[in-house]
C-alpha cells in the first residue's frame, strides 16, 4: 500500500509525461471559411488561383456507393488531401457539405507553408454541361504552420463570380451559404495549392474529386432507399428510426412515443417527461440527423453496452433481430453533436420498438449549470432558480455533490403504457425541476412552478412554488410539487 | 502604447501551450485513463476552438475548459461513439513509453478506489495547487463538496479501499 504522498508524486510525474507525449493536436480543428457572401462581395477582385507548375496529381479514384460517403485522397511526397461528401445522390433541397483534409506528411517534424487566402480551394463542375463554380480567391500570401500528421479541415465554402450568366449559378445561389445543387451530375473538386520556403518556393499541388447526383425525388438521408445490403429486418429498424427521429426534429412527440418500448416508456416516466426532454434537447435545433445503418455487431450488443435495457431486451425482445442504430444529433450546445445509440428490436410477437440508452435516474436531467440555457435560464436567473429549490425543501447546498436541472415531471398521472402524449393543465407553468445529490447518498428533488400571469419580470423566487424530498433507498419516492398538483409520494425510487 | 490584442487563433494558440498540462491531468484524475484523458482535453479544446471568435480572452480560460473537459468526460455516449467509429479503444498516446505506461498501470489500480470528484479533489490540489473553490467550480460542486471529497478519498487511500 502507497501512502498518499507516495500516490500524488507519482501521479504528479506521470501525468507530466503523459500531458508532454500527447498536448493539443488540431488534427480536426477546422481552418475557417468566410461566408459566401463575402467571396461573393470581392468578386471582382477575385482572381482564379493559377496553377504555376510543380507537379499536379489526380487523385485517386473516387469511391462511389450508393449510400455514400463519396471518398476520394491524392498525396505526393508531403501532403495528403481528402475530400469526403457525405452521400453519392442528393435531392434539388438537401444540403450537399463536402470537406476537404490536408494534411502534411513530412519529413520534417513542423512546416512552414505558404498560400493564398486557403490553402484549398474548390470548384463545382456540372458533368456534361455548362454550370460551373470556378473557386477563386484572394492572393495574399499567407502562411500556415502544420506539424507533421497534423491535418486541416476545411468545409466547402462557395467562391466565384456570379456575372458570367453561362456558367450558370446566379448571385442568390453564392449567397445561399449552403450547397444546393439542381438535378444532374456534378463534380465537387478540391485542390490543394501551397509552396514551401516562401510564397515562390517549392510548390505542392493536389487536386482531388467527388461526383455526386442530384436526382429530382426525395434522395434525403432521412428517405432515401436503404443500403441494398440491408436485410428486411436491417431496413425496418432504419426505417422506425428515422421515423423516430423525423417526428422528434419536426417536434411532433406525440409521433415518436408510441415507437418507443414499455421499459422506455416506463423509465422515462412519463409522456409529458418525454415530450419536453426531447424538446430541450434539441434547443430547438431542426437540422437533419444523421442515421447510421442498423448493425448487429456483438460488441455493441453486449450488457455492457447497452446498459439497463439489455434485461428488458433479453425479456421482452427478439434477440436474433436485434439491431443497434447510432444517431448523430446536432445538439443545442453548438459545438457538441451527440450520438446516440438506439436499439431497435421487434417485442415478442409484436411491434418492432426503440430501447432508448438511458436510466430512470438521468433522463431528462442536465447538470447544473451547463443546462439552464435548456431550461432558457440566464446564469442569474438559474442560480435563483436552484437557490429557491434548495430552499423549498430545506436542502443545504453546499452539501450537494451534484446538481441537475430535471425537465417536466408530468402530471402525476400519467399512463406510460398509453399512445398518447400526456398533457399536463396547470394552474402554474413548469419552470425546471431541480436535483440535488449530496454525500449522504441523498436524492433531494425539488420541482419549482411559475403562478399562471406572474410574467417573466417577477423574480424567480416568487411565484416559485412546489417541492418534494426523495431520499434513495428509503423506500419512498415524493416525485411531485405536491402544491402544482397535489401528488403524493410513491414507493420506490 | 499598448500591444494590439491578440487575434482568437492567437489566443487559441497560447492557450493551448499554456493549458494543455492542468487540462489534461483533470481529464487524467476524472477519467484514470490515458487515452480517455487524451480525448477528453482534446475535445476541449477542440470545442474552445469552435467558439475561439466569441470568447472574451481577456478573462482566464481555464475554467471554462475545464467544465467543458468535465461534460465530454461525463458523456455516457462518447466512448460507444468512438468505439462505432473506430471499433477500438483509444489509443494509448504514443508518445509515451512503455515504462511510464506500466507505471500508470499499476496506479491506476489504487486510484480506482476512488470516485472521480475523490481523485480530483485530492490530485489537483496537490499538483497543481488549485483551491477547494477552483477544483468545485471545475467539478460542479461546492468547495465543501470537494473538501469532504478529498477526506473521503484520502481515507480510502490510507484503508487501501475499505
Amino acid at each position: 500500500m502507497s501512502s498518499e504522498r507516495d500516490v500524488v508524486e507519482e501521479w504528479r510525474d506521470i501525468s507530466r509525461r503523459a500531458a508532454v507525449a500527447t498536448g493539443y493536436r488540431s488534427r480536426s480543428r477546422p481552418i475557417a471559411l468566410p461566408p459566401a457572401r463575402l467571396a461573393v462581395g470581392t468578386a471582382a477582385a477575385l482572381v482564379l488561383v493559377v496553377v504555376v507548375g510543380g507537379l499536379v496529381l489526380r487523385g485517386r479514384p473516387t469511391t462511389i456507393s450508393p449510400a455514400g460517403p463519396v471518398v476520394a485522397s491524392a498525396e505526393d511526397t508531403s501532403f495528403r488531401l481528402d475530400l469526403t461528401t457525405p452521400q453519392a445522390t442528393y435531392g434539388p433541397e438537401d444540403a450537399i457539405e463536402p470537406i476537404a483534409t490536408m494534411t502534411y506528411l513530412g519529413p520534417r517534424a513542423t512546416e512552414t507553408i505558404f498560400h493564398a487566402a486557403y490553402p484549398i480551394g474548390f470548384r463545382i463542375e456540372e458533368v456534361g454541361g455548362q454550370w460551373l463554380m470556378g473557386g477563386g480567391m484572394d492572393t495574399p500570401c499567407l502562411r500556415t504552420e502544420l506539424a507533421k500528421g497534423e491535418s486541416a479541415v476545411l468545409p466547402f465554402a462557395k467562391a466565384g463570380s456570379p456575372d458570367d450568366p453561362t456558367q450558370g449559378f446566379d448571385r442568390a445561389w453564392y449567397e445561399d451559404p449552403v450547397l444546393r445543387l439542381p438535378a444532374g451530375t456534378w463534380r465537387i473538386i478540391a485542390y490543394l495549392n501551397v509552396s514551401l520556403g516562401d510564397c515562390a518556393g517549392e510548390p505542392h499541388e493536389l487536386t482531388v474529386e467527388n461526383v455526386v447526383k442530384v436526382v429530382i425525388g426525395n434522395a434525403s438521408p432521412a428517405t432515401a432507399t436503404p443500403d441494398a445490403t440491408l436485410s428486411a429486418d436491417g431496413e425496418r429498424a432504419l426505417e422506425i428510426v428515422r421515423k423516430y427521429e423525423d417526428a422528434l426534429a419536426t417536434d411532433h412527440p406525440e409521433a415518436a412515443w408510441p415507437l418507443l418500448s414499455p421499459w422506455s416508456r416506463t423509465t422515462v416516466g412519463s409522456s409529458a417527461t418525454f415530450a419536453d426532454a426531447e424538446r430541450r434537447a434539441r434547443g430547438g435545433e431542426t437540422s437533419t440527423v444523421q442515421v447510421a445503418d442498423p448493425s448487429r455487431d456483438p460488441v455493441l450488443l453486449e450488457t455492457a453496452v447497452l446498459g439497463e435495457r439489455a434485461a428488458d431486451l433479453a425479456a421482452t425482445a427478439d434477440s436474433d433481430r436485434t439491431y443497434v442504430v447510432s444517431v448523430s444529433r446536432p445538439g443545442s450546445d453548438a459545438g457538441a453533436a451527440s450520438t446516440v445509440n438506439l436499439v431497435v428490436a421487434p417485442l415478442l410477437g409484436g411491434e418492432w420498438r426503440i430501447w432508448l440508452d438511458t436510466t430512470s435516474a438521468t433522463y431528462g436531467s442536465w447538470p447544473y449549470p451547463e443546462g439552464c440555457a435548456a431550461f432558457g435560464l440566464s446564469p442569474r436567473r438559474c442560480e435563483a432558480v436552484v437557490d429557491a429549490a434548495a430552499s423549498n425543501v430545506g436542502f443545504d447546498r453546499s452539501t450537494a455533490t451534484a446538481t441537475s436541472l430535471m425537465a417536466e415531471p408530468g402530471c402525476g398521472f400519467d399512463d406510460p403504457s398509453s399512445d398518447l402524449i400526456n398533457i399536463c393543465t396547470r394552474s402554474m407553468s413548469f419552470v425546471a425541476g431541480v436535483r440535488f445529490e449530496s454525500d449522504a447518498d441523498i436524492n433531494v428533488r425539488s420541482r419549482l412552478f411559475r403562478v399562471a400571469g406572474a410574467g417573466g419580470a417577477r423574480p424567480a423566487q416568487r411565484g416559485l412554488l412546489g417541492s418534494a424530498v426523495c431520499r434513495r433507498g428509503a423506500g419512498r419516492l415524493c416525485d411531485a410539487a405536491a402544491a402544482a398538483d397535489r401528488r403524493g409520494c410513491r414507493g420506490g425510487a | 502604447m499598448t500591444a494590439p490584442d491578440p487575434s482568437p487563433d492567437d489566443a487559441f494558440q497560447r492557450a493551448a501551450e499554456e493549458l494543455w498540462t492542468p487540462v489534461y491531468r483533470f481529464a487524467l484524475a476524472m477519467t484514470n485513463d490515458l487515452a480517455e484523458a487524451d480525448d477528453v482535453a482534446q475535445e476541449a479544446f477542440v470545442r474552445l476552438w469552435g467558439r475561439r471568435a466569441s470568447i472574451d480572452w481577456s478573462e482566464p480560460i481555464l475554467g471554462w475548459l475545464l467544465v467543458t473537459a468535465r461534460r465530454v468526460a461525463l458523456d455516457r455516449f462518447r466512448r460507444l461513439a468512438h468505439a462505432l467509429r473506430f471499433g477500438s479503444p483509444s489509443p494509448l498516446p504514443s508518445g509515451l513509453d512503455a515504462a511510464t505506461i506500466e507505471r500508470f498501470v499499476d496506479l491506476r489500480t489504487e486510484l480506482a478506489l476512488l470516485t472521480p470528484a475523490e481523485r480530483t479533489a485530492i490530485l489537483l490540489s496537490a499538483v497543481e495547487g488549485w483551491s477547494a473553490d477552483e477544483i468545485g467550480e471545475a467539478l460542479g460542486i461546492t468547495a465543501g463538496a470537494v473538501r469532504a471529497a478529498a477526506s473521503r478519498g484520502r481515507a480510502k487511500l490510507a484503508g487501501g479501499g475499505r
